[in-house]
């Protein structure tokens, strides 16, 4: 039953003469959650950035759904099914709630300017299923009361839920999460791990980048663990907790050894 | 005891809005067709000046400019110093045609200046999608002023003098100026005008909130997240000057039909500044704003040069008034008297 989602193939980037990845093979099934892990500046976000195509690899494949996608274009791969959300918030600040989720349907519309200046028969029917989706996705990740809110005046937290929100709204496979937990308060954290355990039970596959452990270790079904732009373990939760590789990467060299550093 | 509810629905703060914004247009239109009109009815002369119905069309052009720019300084959001290429472009291109070629027709002008100003907008595009912020600013105004130098230094373009003696445009074989049922020569050109920036509005307004527009202000706002969202920015960049350049170029192309001449000024910096301003303080996306903001920059240096007349002031006071008001406008509402508060 477990049939892969996406895999990548030795990828690889480099800025200038850093390896920000360096031949990572890294695969997700269907409805699997999987958390990468590491230490800041191991690669985990150009990694994100590489499978949604805002910046090139400089080697390597990312295969989705059996198809070869690597250096297709970022809206493309929107359009596949790949969705994501930002560690540093990227809101449409100005905007409604209401009116960040409906842009995320643009993917999957498609009425031009003639279509909205005449309001053509297309244009209404799009707009219904837009509503439909707004309201769907707001009460998925619980913030359909705050629909008229600008954007920026949410809380931090309601921010982080918009954001999965708006990820929902492309209608995608997989969703990539980049630290969703950051700047939550334990209530918001709880909340947080059962829309994640919601996806995965609807069938969406979700990666997960998180520093969060209480998190990452309650709904992950498997973790990938990066250090210096490479992945270094990969393994059910107790394994990588026990793994010497990872706690030295965490804690240094000596600590791993004997206890004695 | 029994409480008894009186159930008056009351109107939505919306509903309220959209109301008041009805009201607003059909009171400026009335007053537009009163000002057109009226001296159909006064038995004897004139009631309203003829120059003041100049400054109504005049107006009426810069509102148009003042709604194309608003597509992209407003709603993708880049600083253009460079919208008098189009402006130019479209008057040059009417100018040249309807004097040239024993007078190619006004109206399919309008439409040749448009693709020219379509073309002369990929430039801006391409450069759009490379850079941003203050380097659009400094490239656009260095793009109209290659365009002033050549019209300056071009004979078919007549050099510093300009093209003159551009007929005025006929409509159903009849010069606009001469239509047997209006008061004045202007009279024609007023209506005209005003159904173009009725469309114009409803065209924006239309878009702003369609698909395409959620687009654009997904670009304006984070580029980054709107690629993530599936939209292809550089596109929408592109579909964004492009329709900006188109409109301005049409209020280019009545300009030089108005005027009956197209010099080397209206390619350079000081009309986009004027243009960009026009939107600046009528407020960024809106439309109301743009079409305000036009009047009140067109309307207030005639009116300031009436005074000096009425005083007997030995300088004209709108260049300083202009300043001030510029810098008192932008320190109590930074985005403009009808634009919405960002933030």
């Amino acid at each position: 039953m477990s049939e892969v989602l996406l895999s990548t193939q030795n990828l690889s980037k480099s800025f200038g003469g850093i390896m920000a990845n360096k031949d990572i093979n890294f695969h997700i099934n269907r409805g699997e959650i999987v958390a990468i892990i590491g230490p800041n500046g191991s690669g985990k976000t150009t990694f994100y950035n590489l499978l949604t195509g805002i910046t090139r690899c400089s080697g390597g494949t990312i295969t989705f759904e059996g198809k070869n996608i690597t250096g297709k274009k970022p809206q493309e791969i929107t359009k596949l099914g790949i969705s994501r959300t930002f560690q540093n918030i990227r809101l449409f600040g100005t905007l409604s709630v209401a009116q960040n989720i409906e842009i995320a349907r643009h993917c999957r519309t498609s009425s031009t300017m003639w279509d909205a200046l005449w309001h053509t028969k297309k244009y209404g029917t799009e707009k219904e299923e837009n509503a439909e989706a707004v309201e769907r996705c707001m009460e998925y990740v619980g913030i359909a009361d705050k629909k008229d809110w600008k954007a920026t005046n949410l809380p931090y937290g309601m921010q982080r839920k918009l954001e999965i929100a708006r990820a929902l709204a492309t209608d995608p496979k997989l969703i990539l999460l980049d630290e969703p937990a950051a700047g939550m308060n334990p209530k918001e954290k709880e909340e947080l791990m059962d829309i994640i355990r919601k996806l995965s039970s609807d069938g969406y596959s979700v990666i997960l980048i998180e520093h969060a452990m209480r998190v990452v270790m309650n709904i992950a079904d498997r973790i990938s663990v990066f250090n210096y732009g490479e992945k270094i373990a990969d393994g059910l939760p107790t394994e990588i907790r026990e793994n010497p590789v990872v706690i030295q990467a965490y804690l240094g060299k000596g600590a791993s050894a004997d206890g004695n550093a | 005891m029994k409480k008894i509810h009186i159930s008056l629905r009351k109107p939505q703060a919306g509903e309220l809005k959209a109301n008041r914004k009805v009201i607003a247009v059909c009171v400026v239109l009335a007053a537009m067709l009163f000002i057109c009109f009226l001296d159909d009815f006064t038995p004897s002369g004139r009631v309203i000046p003829n120059y003041f119905k100049y400054v109504i069309v005049v107006s009426l052009i810069y509102s148009v400019a003042s709604l194309g720019i608003n597509f992209y300084s407003g709603y993708q959001g880049d600083t253009s110093l460079g919208h008098a290429v189009f402006f130019g472009t479209g008057a040059y291109v009417t100018a040249y045609l309807t004097t040239q070629f024993s007078g190619i027709n006004f109206w399919a002008s309008i439409l040749i200046g448009m693709a020219f100003s379509a073309v002369l907008s990929l430039p801006v595009a391409w450069a759009g999608s490379r850079v941003k912020g203050s380097f659009m600013v400094v490239i656009t105004y260095g793009y109209c002023e290659i365009f002033r130098y050549l019209a300056i230094n071009s004979n078919t373009l007549g050099g510093t003098a300009g093209m003159a003696g551009i007929p005025s445009p006929k409509i159903f074989g009849v010069r606009i100026t001469k239509i047997p049922w209006l008061p004045s020569n202007k009279d024609g050109f007023i209506l005209i005008l005003m159904a173009i920036v009725g469309f114009l509005a409803l065209f924006t307004y239309r878009i702003v909130n369609s698909r395409v527009g959620y687009a654009l202000a997904a670009v304006r706002e984070d580029e980054i997240a709107a690629y993530a969202m599936g939209v292809n920015v550089k596109a929408y960049k592109r579909l964004a000057i492009i329709t900006s350049a188109v409109i301005t170029s049409v209020a280019g192309s009545f300009y030089a039909g108005f005027t009956n001449v197209a010099d080397p000024s209206l390619f350079g910096a000081t009309l986009s500044i004027t243009i960009f301003t026009m939107l600046v303080i009528g407020g960024r996306r809106s439309i109301s704003g743009a079409i305000l903001g036009a009047f009140i920059v067109v309307i207030c240096p005639e009116l300031l040069r009436y005074v000096q007349d009425l005083i007997g002031l030995p300088f004209d006071p709108w260049y300083i008034l202009y300043g001030l008001m510029l810098v008192i406008i932008m320190r109590f509402k930074p985005e403009g008297l009808l634009g919405t508060k960002e933030s």
